[in-house]
Parts: C-alpha cells; structure tokens; sequence
C-alpha cells in the first residue's frame, strides 16, 4: 500500500490540464484552495498505516491474497460491506468533509459484478480486462475516480436524440486499437486528487444509444482531458492573509470539476462495456445502489463533528443545561443514527454477485439515500439555531487579529468566562463552514444530489416496493377473496 | 516477560480513546509484559483486544496466541491490566 506522503508525490508527477479561476493550474497539490480537498483524500491513505484503524481501513484482496486499501476492495462479505460503511463514517469523523475516494469503490464493484454478467451474456471480455485494471489498482494502491453523471442537456431526449450529440459522453471513432470518445462529466469529486477515472454511463439506454453505452478507465492526466474546477461558497477564504479562523476547517475540505472529454483515445483493454445498451442500466443501478449505501457512513461521520461542535457551541455560551438544548442535540443525535442505522441494514441485508463480490440491498439503500436527502437538512438547520446569529455576524479573523480591535472583540464575543473568546469564533466558524461555507456543499448540496436526486432513489423504491405482496397480506386479513 | 500484541477495531465511533487506553496498559505492564503488533507467524502470551464499543464482535483468531483479553470501554482498562499482571 501506498503511505499519505507516496500519495502526494504521486499526484504531483500527474501531468492534469487543470484550470480555476479562469487559468490554468500549474501545480494543484500546492495549492492552497485545492489542498485542503487532497489532504481528506490522503487521510484514506495515512489511516490505513495506522494500527488503531487498520481494521476497518484494509482488507484482504481476494485476487492477491494480499493486504490493500478498503478503498480498493470488492466486497467479499456482508461484513465487508458493514466495514465499509463503518469506515466512511470514521473518515467523516476525521475530515468532517467528503474525502472523495468512495465514489472510485464503489464504480469499482458495480463495474466488477456488471462485466462478469455482461460477458456471460454477450461472450464480450469486459471482466477480463477490468480485473486486470483492478489488479494494478489494488497493487500500486492507485486512486479512482468514478465517472458517471453526463451533463444531459435536454432531460425529455435520449442521448442520440440530443441537439448537440456531445451533451452525453460517447464514442466518436472506432479504430482496431481501441475508441476515442467525447463528452463530459459533471460533478466529478476528488478527480483531481485521482489517478484513474473509471467511467460508465449515466441513464438506461435503448437501441440506437450504442455510441452512449460506453464504460472504460484512463488515467487522469489522458490527453484530451480538460478539467474546470467547481467554485464552492467563501472558497477564496484559504487564500485570505488571514486564513485559519475563517475557513472553519483549515486543514480538510472536498472539490468537484467538470470533466471535458475531447477525442480521449481508450484502449481496447481498457474498455469495460462498448454498445451494449440493455446493460448500461445494470451499472447505473449497482454504482447508485453502492454509492446510496455509502451515504449512510460518510455523511454519518461529518454530522458526528457537526453535532459535536453544536454541542461545543452550546457549552461555550453557558445554554449547554437549557432542555431545549439538550432535546435539539438528542434529535440531531436520532437523525444522524437513524442514517447509520441505514447503511448498516442495505450492508448486512447484502447478497452475493454472479461475480462474486457483494451487493447491497438495493431497496434498503434507495431508503439510506433518500434519508440523506433530508436529514443532514434538519441536522444543519438545528445546528444554525443552536449556534446563534454570531456564527454568521461575528468579525473577521483580519479584525481579531488587529490590536485595536482585538480587546474589544475578546470582551464583546466572550460567552462562559473561562472559554477563549477565539475557542468559540472558532467552534462558530466550523459550523457556518459545514452548514453554508466550503464543506455544506458536500454535507448539503451532495446529499441531496449525490448519488442521484431523490426523485431516483423513490423510482427506485417503488419498483421494489414488492407492493402486490403488500396487497395480498391487507386482503387475507380483511378476508377479501 | 509475557510476549503481548494488540489488535484495535477500526474505530468507527469509539466511546473511549483506544489509544490511550493502550498507552496505559504498556505503561502499567511495562515490568512484566512487552507489546508488539502482531506479526504472522509470531506465537503470543496475550492478545489485547481493543474495542472502542461492545458492538464490535471479532476475536482475529487468525493470531496465535494463548489468551485474549478484551477492552471495550473506558471501564475495562484496569480489569484488563490485572488480568494480564495475573498471567505473568
């Protein structure tokens, strides 16, 4: 396995044509907007060294035989996959951000049980020359991306249908080597922090999609790959001269780029499904079944520091033994449990794959998932209330930091006396950042998007809702015939 | 000397500082146990489970070793340093 520090040097010798601001980024692992989002995604790797996490953390590759990072396993167990989520959680506790890495696992397994199918299906080779990738992957501990959601232009068109044929990423020439595909994806986390992409389509695809049903992985850094870095709110924090009280979560954070694909040439090995439309669908519906599971952790560990700063927040203010107090942290605590209580049921309620590794219980996980569309909503809202206006109104680290303001600021802002005044503008800055600065997009905005939008996990829900077997259950006990 | 080593869980939501709480036992045993973490092939006195909560079920009965003493609150830390104190 690779240490934090082999990680960072890794990514520096990627050669990414990366850009923010309107220029180009020359060197990003230096950078201070996009280094905080790199140091969650090395986290993956520096607590699989550490003996007090190592359990969760690692696992055991059933290709190998060898011990290789979580992030790169395929669920060999229904333990497996409750490990999993026990592990995101964890890193949600430490980063209190998204540390991006889940979304390459879990490509990772859907494209693993798909190509097996499809090869079964279709006498294509797809399995053969994703484990071959996976191999590499699992042996140089590599970072992947996991590449899904096209831009989609007209939403009532199919892909083929579209005005400009590139809005859904596809296959533009065919050569005896491999594919050149153009196209884009949104939303892409952690792609910077990547060596690898792994892409796969984004919806279900009929006859006359066969360009669009297109699953393959390159490296990050492929010619033909632009990327544009995702402007999050008070990004230019980390860049002020004044840059640790106001930034909330100094060190930790979490990135998006769209993704450009221009001519990107894909080899033939590297290809994992290539027209075969009735299967694009099975992907889909693996990747979001995983990554809907993985929201029960993740989102889990973050509210975890959210909740605890709130409580924080309460005690330095001298409210922390008022009832309402108490009752408000008691629900952000039931809220927060109750997704957990979801990412651990879709893992335990697991099945095996034809493939081998394990799946998730899709329905269970569409619950988890739209759950997570809601709560973390709730959770950040009771935050806000309890952390009081001054998380929003409270002066700037520059004016703290200015002599002639200072005592003022340290007298007016005081809460229980025995409290630092900095020690609460601190604790009041981490909740404005996870509730409406730089990390809210991936507690927020993510968990509502992520994954998919509600309306697909309730899609999802009701085709299998079982509902027929609902009915009979209603008309046996009412005695109807 | 009692040859020891350490298993941690994963630390998902521990209730308690596992590291400490390791700490502590070393440090109380110093004069008649020495810890290490576990090695394949490697025979042990003690196994030191450190659990950071009681839902945590695995034993890893993959490591050779004669006892296995458990930790999984901040309560069992003295219990376990006189369990181990008794096998030496």
């Amino acid at each position: 396995m690779m240490t934090k520090d082999q990680y960072i040097e890794s990514l520096r010798k990627l050669k990414l044509n990366l850009y923010m601001f309107g220029e180009k980024v020359e060197n990003p692992v230096d950078n201070p907007i996009i280094r905080p989002s790199l140091n969650s995604f090395a986290a993956t790797y520096e607590l699989a060294e550490d003996p007090q996490y190592e359990d969760l953390m690692t696992a055991t590759s059933h290709i190998s035989g060898k011990k290789i990072n979580r992030f790169t396993h395929m669920h060999q167990s229904t333990d497996d996959l409750i490990k999993k989520v026990k592990m995101q959680r964890l890193l949600g506790q430490k980063t209190a951000a998204c540390f991006q890495r889940c979304v390459g696992m879990d490509a990772m397994n859907a494209v693993f049980s798909s190509t097996y199918e499809i090869d079964e299906a279709c006498g294509t080779k797809y399995h053969e020359n994703f484990v071959k990738f996976l191999t590499r992957v699992q042996d140089e501990d590599l970072a992947v991306d996991g590449a899904m959601t096209d831009v989609k232009g007209d939403r009532s068109l199919a892909p083929s249908k579209q005005a400009d044929p590139d809005l859904f990423l596809h296959v533009v020439e065919r050569t005896a080597d491999g594919v050149y595909v153009t196209g884009a994806k949104a939303h892409q986390t952690g792609f910077v922090n990547s060596h690898e992409v792994l892409v796969m389509p984004t919806i279900s695809m009929r006859e006359g999609d066969e360009d669009y049903a297109i699953s393959f992985a390159v490296p990050t850094d492929s010619e033909g790959i632009t990327l544009i870095y995702g402007r999050q709110s008070c990004d230019t924090r980390k860049t002020e001269e004044y840059n640790d009280i106001d930034v909330g979560n100094k060190v930790y954070g979490g990135h998006e780029v769209l993704v450009i694909f221009d001519r990107v040439f894909v080899p033939n090995d590297r290809i994992f499904l290539n027209g075969e439309v009735k299967f694009a669908g099975m992907i889909v519906e693996r990747f979001a079944g995983y990554h809907r599971q993985s929201y029960g952790g993740c989102k889990v560990g973050v509210g975890d520091v959210l909740i605890g700063a709130t409580a924080l927040a309460g005690d330095m203010a001298g409210s922390a033994k008022a009832s309402h107090v108490k009752d408000k942290l008691i629900e952000m605590t039931h809220l927060n449990e109750t997704l957990y209580c979801c990412g651990i049921a879709c893992s335990s309620q697991g099945t095996k794959t034809k493939a081998g590794n394990y799946l998730i219980d899709l329905l269970l996980a569409n619950v988890c998932k739209q759950n997570v569309t809601r709560f973390p909503y709730e959770i950040a809202r009771l935050a806000q209330d309890l952390a009081g206006g001054l998380m929003v109104t409270q002066p700037s680290e520059a004016d703290y930091r200015n002599p002639v303001l200072k005592p003022y600021i340290e007298k007016y802002l005081k809460g229980v006396a025995s409290v630092p005044t900095e020690d609460r503008m601190r604790v009041l800055r981490l909740i404005e950042n996870m509730t409406m600065g730089t990390a809210a997009v991936g507690y927020l905005p993510e968990s509502m998007h992520g994954a998919g939008s509600p309306q697909a996990q309730r899609i999802m829900i009701a085709r299998q809702s079982n509902l027929e077997m609902k009915k009979e259950l209603a008309k046996k006990i009412a005695r109807i015939q | 000397m009692l040859r020891c080593t350490v298993k941690f869980c994963g630390g998902c939501n521990p209730r308690y500082d596992r590291g400490e709480a390791y700490q502590t036992v070393r440090t109380s045993l110093a004069d008649v146990a020495g810890f290490s973490y576990p090695e394949d092939g490697v025979h042990y006195d003690a196994l030191l489970i450190i659990r950071g909560c009681t839902g945590c079920p695995y034993l890893y009965e993959e490591i050779d070793a004669d006892h296995r003493i458990i930790i999984d609150s901040a309560d069992g830390i003295e219990e376990a340093i006189r369990t181990i104190r008794q096998l030496a």
